[in-house]
């Protein structure tokens, strides 16, 4: 497997798809500090948050793997070159997963090079002080990791199922879209705290503030079990929580997504092995 | 006979329609093996079944003696070389970065011979053309040159010369004779271009609706073709005891029908046959190709050509 991972390695170095993505992703950190440092000059640094600059590619970098995976997985099924691949006696699972470890490979390239600018971008437009706001780096770190190991899992399969490349790129571009639908939503009621204020006009006809009265929007039971285990195993969801300041890091997430991530690594080797390839 | 390939009852379905059926084959070693059949006979499905492309649904092939169930037919594997229906290149690379994109999924620890092998197929002068601006024929070759790397010695290439000019069509004929006679390589090659495939193949193996119609060499059917005149007589009876007194070599097709084998002396025939009562009632001159051949095979719907009948009716 190692040779198809160098092969696959050489060829992602030389694809211009993915030099593009990686100059997207540098210019949208250059601008994206150009307008913090803007923002500073006119508000000071009340609402700045480090976090939600430093890692903002966290919240759109699915969409550019969408593109970029079944680019590159395609161009093997639409130049017929997977075929060279099996007829010279590579095991289909291997061909399978070192797709999946380059597709991974250029995710994480794409996240260092944002996060390397951004750096760099920060330090010139803002100064120090844009980098000592952030907290917990490291775990938002390994979220992230984990977060692009689901996408490059979950696109790997879709590129490697469907030979077409137009059609997958549809494909993934319609499920990245479906996750920013459920994340809204399932993000949106779980913070939802379970105790709210409302105002109540009183006895008196004056307007009175009732405190800690149960939030109606709030989920209990198994509902709010559901949703907790979906924005775990949901990566752009947790995508959420690596630019909000104030997150917590709990185990859970990153597991879910690890296991999830194995779960569809396993299935895509499995429908692979039969696939029929013309 | 040591074969490289053999195949036997293998059957492969799309939905309800069966691309093959019942199918078997036996590529000798160091052949170049015609594999002829209409659109949709069932060559294609036979070569992603050997290349590991599709599933059969039934049977087994052996690749080297390997079997298609075996875990070491990945192994055998890598001693053979393909294209299958198009040639597989990065259309965005140029010649060279296509072989050495292959080397490196080969694992070939040196790319010193890229460029003899790229000589060897014509194409050392591309430069930095990319494929995607190569003419069919470039493209073909730079495929063939792909299916090389690794030094295999079995090389499937299915409808090579399809869609080609005929300068392209020389070269690739010249390149297949090549790599055969001065590399050992055995060939298997696909096509209904026959006229081509004729001047190429040292076996043939006819496929008709996913099955191995028959399976032939080149000197049985260079016999079963053998150019000959063909004559409408009145009484072959009579006929072939005149033969028999001129000595000359022939097969009784039918009551009044004969092939004649050796030149005949018209006049003199037709002199002997009318002085025992037999008349000519006309004379043809037969040169069957493996067009014809192929046509006969497979319209009778037989396994034995009418040709071949005749011969075996002879004396």
């Amino acid at each position: 497997m190692s040779r198809l991972i160098y092969a696959n390695l050489v060829r992602m170095i030389k694809s211009r798809i993915f030099w593009v993505s990686e100059i997207f992703l540098a210019g949208y950190s250059v601008l994206v500090y150009g307008m913090a440092a803007v923002n500073i000059r006119n508000d000071g640094m009340n609402n700045f948050t480090g976090t939600v600059y430093f890692f903002n590619e966290m919240l759109f970098i699915h969409v550019i793997m969408a593109v970029f995976i079944p680019f590159f997985i395609g161009v093997e099924y639409s130049d017929g070159t997977i075929r060279n691949k099996i007829a010279v006696g590579h095991k289909r699972a291997d061909i399978y997963l070192a797709n999946v470890i380059v597709c991974y490979a250029a995710g994480l390239l794409q996240f260092v090079t944002y996060s390397v600018v951004s750096l760099l971008s920060a330090l010139f437009f803002v100064g120090p002080s844009a980098l000592a706001s952030m907290e917990g780096i490291p775990r938002r770190i390994v979220y992230s990791l984990v977060i692009i190991l689901v996408y490059a899992a979950v696109y790997s399969l879709i590129a490697m199922l469907d030979s077409n490349k137009t059609r997958a790129v549809v494909v993934e571009l319609l499920t990245a879209l479906v996750f920013v639908i459920l994340i809204t939503q399932i993000y949106k009621d779980l913070q939802e705290p379970e105790l709210t204020s409302r105002v109540v006009l009183s006895e008196s006809g004056e307007m009175e503030i009732e405190e800690n009265v149960p939030n109606s929007k709030y989920l209990y039971g198994t509902k709010r079990t559901v949703y907790e285990w979906l924005d775990a195993c949901l990566p752009e969801d947790q995508s959420m929580y690596v630019i909000d300041p104030d997150a917590e890091f709990p185990l859970r997430p990153p597991l879910c997504m690890l296991g999830e991530s194995v779960v569809m690594i396993a299935a895509g080797v499995y429908l692979f092995q039969r696939k029929d390839i013309k | 006979m040591e074969y490289v390939l053999t195949a036997h009852a293998l059957c492969k379905q799309y939905g309800h329609f069966k691309a093959l059926d019942n199918f078997s084959i036996h590529v000798p070693k160091g052949a170049i093996y015609g594999f002829v059949g209409k659109n949709g006979a069932g060559k294609t499905t036979f070569i992603r079944l050997v290349c590991g492309l599709q599933y059969a649904a039934s049977g087994d092939y052996t690749l080297y003696g390997v079997g298609s169930g075996s875990k070491g037919i990945e192994t055998a594997r890598k001693r053979m070389g393909a294209i299958v229906e198009n040639p597989s290149i990065y259309m965005d690379m140029s010649a060279e970065e296509n072989l050495k994109a292959q080397y490196r999924v080969l694992g070939l620890p040196s790319m010193t011979d890229i460029p003899e092998l790229l000589g060897l197929v014509g194409l050392e002068n591309t430069g930095k053309k990319k494929a995607k601006n190569f003419s069919l024929g470039m493209r073909q070759r730079l495929g063939i040159a792909i299916a090389l790397a690794g030094n295999p010695d079995f090389l499937i290439l299915d409808e090579p010369v399809n869609g080609l000019d005929p300068q392209g069509i020389i070269e690739i004929r010249e390149l297949i004779l090549k790599l055969n006679r001065e590399r050992r390589i055995t060939v298997l090659i696909s096509s209904h271009i026959l006229d081509e495939l004729s001047r190429l193949a040292t076996h043939y193996g006819f496929i008709d609706s996913g099955r191995m119609v028959k399976e032939i060499t080149r000197e049985e059917l260079d016999a079963a073709c053998r150019k000959c005149f063909r004559l409408e007589v009145s009484d072959s009876r009579t006929l072939a005891r005149v033969l028999d007194e001129q000595r000359l070599e022939y097969t009784i097709l039918s009551d009044t029908r004969a092939d004649i084998f050796d030149r005949i002396q018209i006049t003199e025939l037709t002199l002997a046959l009318a002085a025992q009562g037999c008349s000519i009632l006309s004379i043809r001159e037969k040169d069957e190709s493996l067009e014809s051949y192929y046509m006969n095979l497979i319209a009778s719907g037989q396994r034995e050509p009418q040709a071949g009948k005749g011969k075996e009716e002879s004396k």
